[in-house]
């Protein structure tokens, strides 16, 4: 860098090309790695996204909605509280195994409905993704129509 | 008693307006806001519905349909291209399916025959319209016609700024580089291409009062990823962890949308944001070096602005910053994050980085620094004759 002008009215392209040179003869001092310019970045940016089907709580509900095991109190050994808590179980689920019924068939469908609206919303999501794709394909697919009929002996373009 | 004299109608075709954030939207109105201090101005917004979809308060807006427009595959066929070599054509094939996906916007013609305007500005080379029907330049009864094609707003064809600019009577450029590209297309329209020179108002006070948090890091650059919020961004840059290594002994303030941030080699504080700009002036003006890593935009207005608080640049080549940063000698340009990092440390670490701060300072108040200028400019532009030394009264 000490190398450069320090002329009254700098050129800022010479300034540049000198920088430039520098580098050429392997004078630098960082790797120069490439970072692409914006093609598709604008197209795609939002890119990141994480499926929903794959969020922790989803996970969860799969794993947990069924609760039919949790209402059956077996007790621990055979105490007289072990036995009250069998008794007492017993009879609770006995005047409640209508409620307990439908309460399990509907957890078991609202995990499947919140499953289902994942998926939904995840292919939704993606919708916009899979049309850029087949849009590329279809305007790669003619370009190559094109380059075929030039190679045919096709005119000049304008 | 003299009658007073009907003020002139000018119309604007223009896909940008509404109120999407971007440079090309930002100048268009700027233009028509010079504009309107010699004539009335109507806009006719190209756009996917005829039905308004913003609404304005200052200027009379026409909006018309472009049917069948598919600008996604159009934006991704151009990006395409744009790998070609330069000077080749491109595939007619590639051409048809540009003029396809621009879409038809029939109605544009009857608009402008109730609008009835003394000169029409077609601002954008997206112009999907019979241009044939504004006449031919130079005949009897027709408008002024005045094409401002936003090269940089896209990866226009020759051909499409050939056709924009046949139709036209003068032509506007944006930026210093877009001469030399349009005298290269034809250099008989060479005294046709008069440059706009936009003035951008920024805050001259800025330098008074510091941005609060930012003064216990000391001398800082500034790094742009995202700006303003909302706008593109690219996903892969340099960021705000990377420079202070690199710069050695001086902090790095970074805005990346919402998201700004001061960091040195230890510390990172997050700064407020401002909608307004206020707090982005402020940052500017006491930055050391302001860097642009954002996708290159149409106008390089972040450039002149910076120029303006005389901060020295440092901006994508190939763009339009790049073309403003060389006419004023006021920043250097980079093809790669090697290059990004040679043209900080010398702007930082070197007497050059005060000089083009100077330079680009001083070339910045006498191009873009005058508003009284540029309106003086867009009416000769646009309405031709004496309009700029004698306005209209309304």
């Amino acid at each position: 860098m000490d190398e450069l002008s320090h002329d009254d009215a700098l050129d800022a392209g010479s300034i540049v090309e000198q920088l430039r040179s520098l580098v050429a003869e392997g004078r630098s001092e960082y790797p120069r790695t490439w970072m692409p310019r914006a093609t598709y970045e604008d197209l795609v940016v939002d890119d990141g996204r994480k499926p929903i089907h794959l969020i922790e709580s989803l996970h969860y509900l799969h794993r947990h909605w069924d609760m039919a095991n949790s209402r059956i109190c077996k007790g621990i050994g055979w105490g007289p509280k072990a036995l009250v808590q069998r008794f007492l179980s017993r009879i609770v689920n006995g005047a409640m195994s209508h409620y307990y019924a439908e309460e399990q068939a509907f957890r078991s469908n609202v995990a499947r409905a919140i499953d289902a609206i994942a998926y939904r919303v995840d292919n939704i999501n993606y919708a916009d993704q899979r049309a850029l794709l087949g849009a590329v394909r279809e305007d790669l697919i003619d370009l190559a129509r094109h380059v075929e009929h030039r190679l045919d002996g096709g005119g000049a373009d304008r | 008693m003299t009658a007073p004299r009907k003020r002139p109608v000018a119309a604007i075709v223009t896909r940008f307006w509404g109120d999407a954030q971007g440079e090309a939207v930002a100048a268009t109105r700027l233009l028509a806001g010079a504009l309107a201090r010699h004539a009335d101005v109507a806009v006719v917004q190209l756009g996917e519905t005829e039905r308004p979809v913003h609404i304005d308060s200052v200027f009379e807006v026409h909006p018309v349909a472009v049917r069948g427009a598919n600008p996604r595959r159009s934006a991704l066929l151009r990006a395409a291209l744009a790998g070609r070599v330069a000077k080749s054509s491109p595939p007619s094939a590639a051409a048809e399916l540009l003029r396809q996906y621009a879409g038809d916007a029939p109605d544009v013609v009857g608009t402008l025959d109730a609008i009835a305007p003394d000169a029409v500005i077609l601002a954008g080379f997206d112009q999907p319209w019979n241009l044939s029907t504004l006449g031919v330049p130079g005949s009897d009864g027709r408008p002024r016609v005045v094409a401002i094609p936003f090269l940089d707003a896209g990866r226009p064809l020759r051909s499409e700024i050939t056709r924009l600019v046949d139709h036209a009577d003068r032509v506007g450029i944006i930026h210093p580089g877009e001469h030399a590209r349009l005298v290269a297309l034809d250099p008989d329209r060479e005294p046709d291409i008069m440059p706009l020179d936009l003035a951008i108002g920024v805050n001259r006070h800025a330098y008074a009062d510091p941005l609060v948090g930012v003064a216990p890091f000391g001398e800082y650059a500034l790094l742009i990823r995202c700006f303003p919020a909302g706008s593109p961004r690219l996903a892969r840059s340099v960021n705000a962890e990377m420079l202070p290594s690199i710069l050695k002994g001086i902090s790095v303030a970074e805005v990346d949308g919402e998201t700004w941030r001061i960091c040195d080699a230890d510390n990172t504080y997050v700064l407020p944001v401002n909608p307004s700009g206020v707090n982005f002036a402020r940052l500017v003006a006491r930055a050391r070096v302001t860097i642009d890593a954002r996708p290159p935009g149409p106008v390089g207005t972040i450039t002149i602005e910076s120029m303006l608080l005389g901060v020295p640049v440092v901006v994508p080549d190939d763009s339009a910053s790049r073309a403003h940063a060389a006419a004023a000698n006021g920043g250097l340009w980079y093809r790669d994050v090697g290059e990004l990092f040679d043209a900080v440390r010398v702007l930082v670490h070197s007497p050059i980085g005060a000089k083009l701060a100077e330079q680009g300072r001083n070339y910045a108040l006498a191009k873009h620094g005058d508003i009284d200028d540029f309106v003086a400019r867009t009416a000769m532009l646009v309405l031709g004759g004496d309009r700029a030394v004698t306005p209209v009264q309304v």
